[in-house]
């Protein structure tokens, strides 16, 4: 047998599946470029930058070797960004994406030790420190500058006008391609969709985690709505599609880290982010409630995982003893 | 630092670790007590200086009161109420003295000012069933109210700054530059992080005092 000499670097565990999101995430910033103009990525690299030096800096103060195949932060990263308005300042996409690999990730111990989804935490500390820049959007195919865009004109988001009983004014077309004003990575569902066939193939997500959200989703808005003159289609269309509801139920909630391993639990999982989700809509101040309600029902996550692995299951019945 | 002082502090360390209330052994950075004022409360120096005068106030008389009361044989099961009434009865006329002082702006602070009743940092001794000598409550009282001032005074100040941009309401910054240090989950990540650095900084004065002692002369 011939003897290599040539040293074989081992990747990260994670390395393919963080990878496979990525390119599954490439198409949605194609989208946030090809509506906003270059700016979504020169923000999306500001963020990969900040995201490396936090994890290489962690790994200096830890003392421990700098492992360039642990790409988690870097999937946070552009997750976070892509939910962000294509108008924000680069500090503030510093500060998100900061707090949540310093925060979000590195405090609990690194890769896999997080309890918090940390793209989710990011974008909710980035909500409280400038609620107002992040309530407005850039109307889409304005083509943003790359540095200063605080003369860009920004309109409030669909979720403004839901909240007060009325119809957003955009059309199912516009809906489905994102050609709205929304979140830069966030609005394209058909892109949405894709993505979240091509992660299912790959198996890289699970199916029961969207479903079960998305049917919660559904059920709530249908038996609560808030659209009075809106008709069930239209009050799902407009529920499910806008918000960011379909990109948290792909990107978000399908955390490997931070979602339940067990079925059940993802099952009931699931179905407690739906519900949450439409209570931060309902009742919240922010677009993005998907978010606020993923950090919550991420405290859960072990909890359900526990009482659905027990022995007996989760009705906790009687373990015939042979 | 010379080579006496150095193997002096060598030499005491475990004794200073435990002693040490304003530096090593801080009630607040190191030992977690009093957290729930400073995280939610002390969001600038004027609420830091209002917590700070109502702590300084209290912490120390109702030590020296508890301990007084405690000295006869109570049982270890009222300890606590001990503890707790001697504080409620002096934060009366501590509320009227910082009333003179501060004015309406206590309602800055909330709930966090007659909270500091039940704070563990004020009757945390309680705990212990041995009763305290006079001595021992003044001379713990005035070092952990010291470590507690300090604590609070270092985080205000960093919460008014990231928060504000301000220092005392003087404006020092153009734009705040982390909004979030305004509230309680800000006041966890700055708290969290300066108890992190805060330890950092004593393993680093002991590896420094381990030098220093090694030297020969």
């Amino acid at each position: 047998m011939k003897e290599t000499n040539k040293k074989q670097t081992l990747r990260h565990k994670d390395y393919a599946a963080n990878t496979e999101v990525l390119f599954a995430l490439f198409p949605l910033l194609f989208m946030a470029v090809y509506l906003y103009g270059p700016r979504p990525l020169g923000l999306v690299l500001a963020a990969l930058i900040t995201a490396r030096l936090c994890d290489w800096a962690t790994c200096k103060l830890r003392r421990l070797p700098y492992d360039r195949t642990e790409n988690s932060s870097v999937v946070s990263a552009v997750i976070l960004t892509l939910m962000l308005p294509a108008s924000v300042p680069y500090g503030l996409v510093v500060f998100a994406v900061a707090v949540a690999v310093l925060i979000g990730k590195q405090v609990f111990g690194g890769c896999d030790q997080y309890p918090f989804d940390p793209a989710a935490l990011g974008y909710a500390a980035a909500a409280v420190s400038w609620p107002q820049k992040l309530a407005y959007y850039p109307e889409p195919f304005a083509q943003l500058p790359l540095f200063d865009a605080s003369s860009v004109s920004l309109s409030q988001a669909a979720a403004t006008a839901m909240k007060q009983g009325g119809v957003p004014n955009i059309s199912l077309l516009d809906l489905i391609l994102g050609s709205y004003a929304g979140p830069m990575g966030a609005t394209c569902c058909l892109v949405i969709c894709a993505s979240a066939i091509f992660l299912l193939v790959r198996r890289r997500i699970s199916f029961e985690l969207p479903v079960a959200f998305l049917a919660a989703c559904a059920v709530a808005s249908l038996f609560f709505p808030r659209l009075t003159t809106a008709g069930p289609l239209e009050l799902l269309r407009y529920e499910l599609l806008s918000g960011g509801v379909l990109f948290g139920s792909v990107f978000l909630l399908c955390n490997p880290t931070t979602a339940p391993k067990n079925r059940t639990a993802r099952v009931l999982y699931g179905l407690l982010c739906g519900f949450l989700t439409m209570m931060y809509r309902f009742y919240g101040s922010y677009e993005l409630g998907v978010c606020f309600a993923v950090l919550l029902a991420n405290a859960f996550s072990g909890w359900l995982d526990r009482i659905c692995t027990r022995p007996g299951g989760l009705l906790k019945r009687k373990v015939n003893e042979s | 630092m010379n080579l006496e002082r150095a193997r002096y502090y060598q030499e005491n360390m475990d004794r200073l670790m435990q002693t040490d209330r304003l530096f090593l052994k801080n009630p607040v950075l190191v030992t977690g007590l009093g957290l729930a004022p400073i995280v939610v409360a002390a969001t600038t120096l004027n609420n830091a200086l209002i917590l700070g005068l109502g702590v300084a106030l209290l912490l120390t008389p109702t030590r020296l009161l508890a301990a007084v009361c405690c000295s006869r044989k109570v049982p270890v099961q009222l300890r606590g109420l001990v503890y707790t009434l001697c504080a409620a009865v002096l934060y009366i006329p501590i509320f009227f003295l910082l009333y003179q002082v501060f004015g309406v702006s206590l309602s800055a602070v909330g709930l966090y000012l007659p909270v500091l009743v039940v704070e563990p940092i004020i009757i945390k001794r309680y705990e212990r069933p041995q009763p305290e000598p006079l001595g021992f409550a003044l001379r713990k009282g005035i070092t952990t109210t010291a470590g507690f001032l300090l604590a609070l005074f270092v985080v205000a100040a960093l919460r008014e700054w990231l928060g504000l941009g301000t220092l005392l309401g003087y404006q020092l910054l153009a734009q705040a530059p982390m909004p979030l240090a305004n509230y309680t989950s800000g006041g966890f990540i700055c708290v969290g992080l300066l108890a992190a650095l805060w330890r950092w900084m004593g393993n680093l004065f002991k590896k420094y005092v381990n030098l220093e002692a090694k030297q020969e002369v």
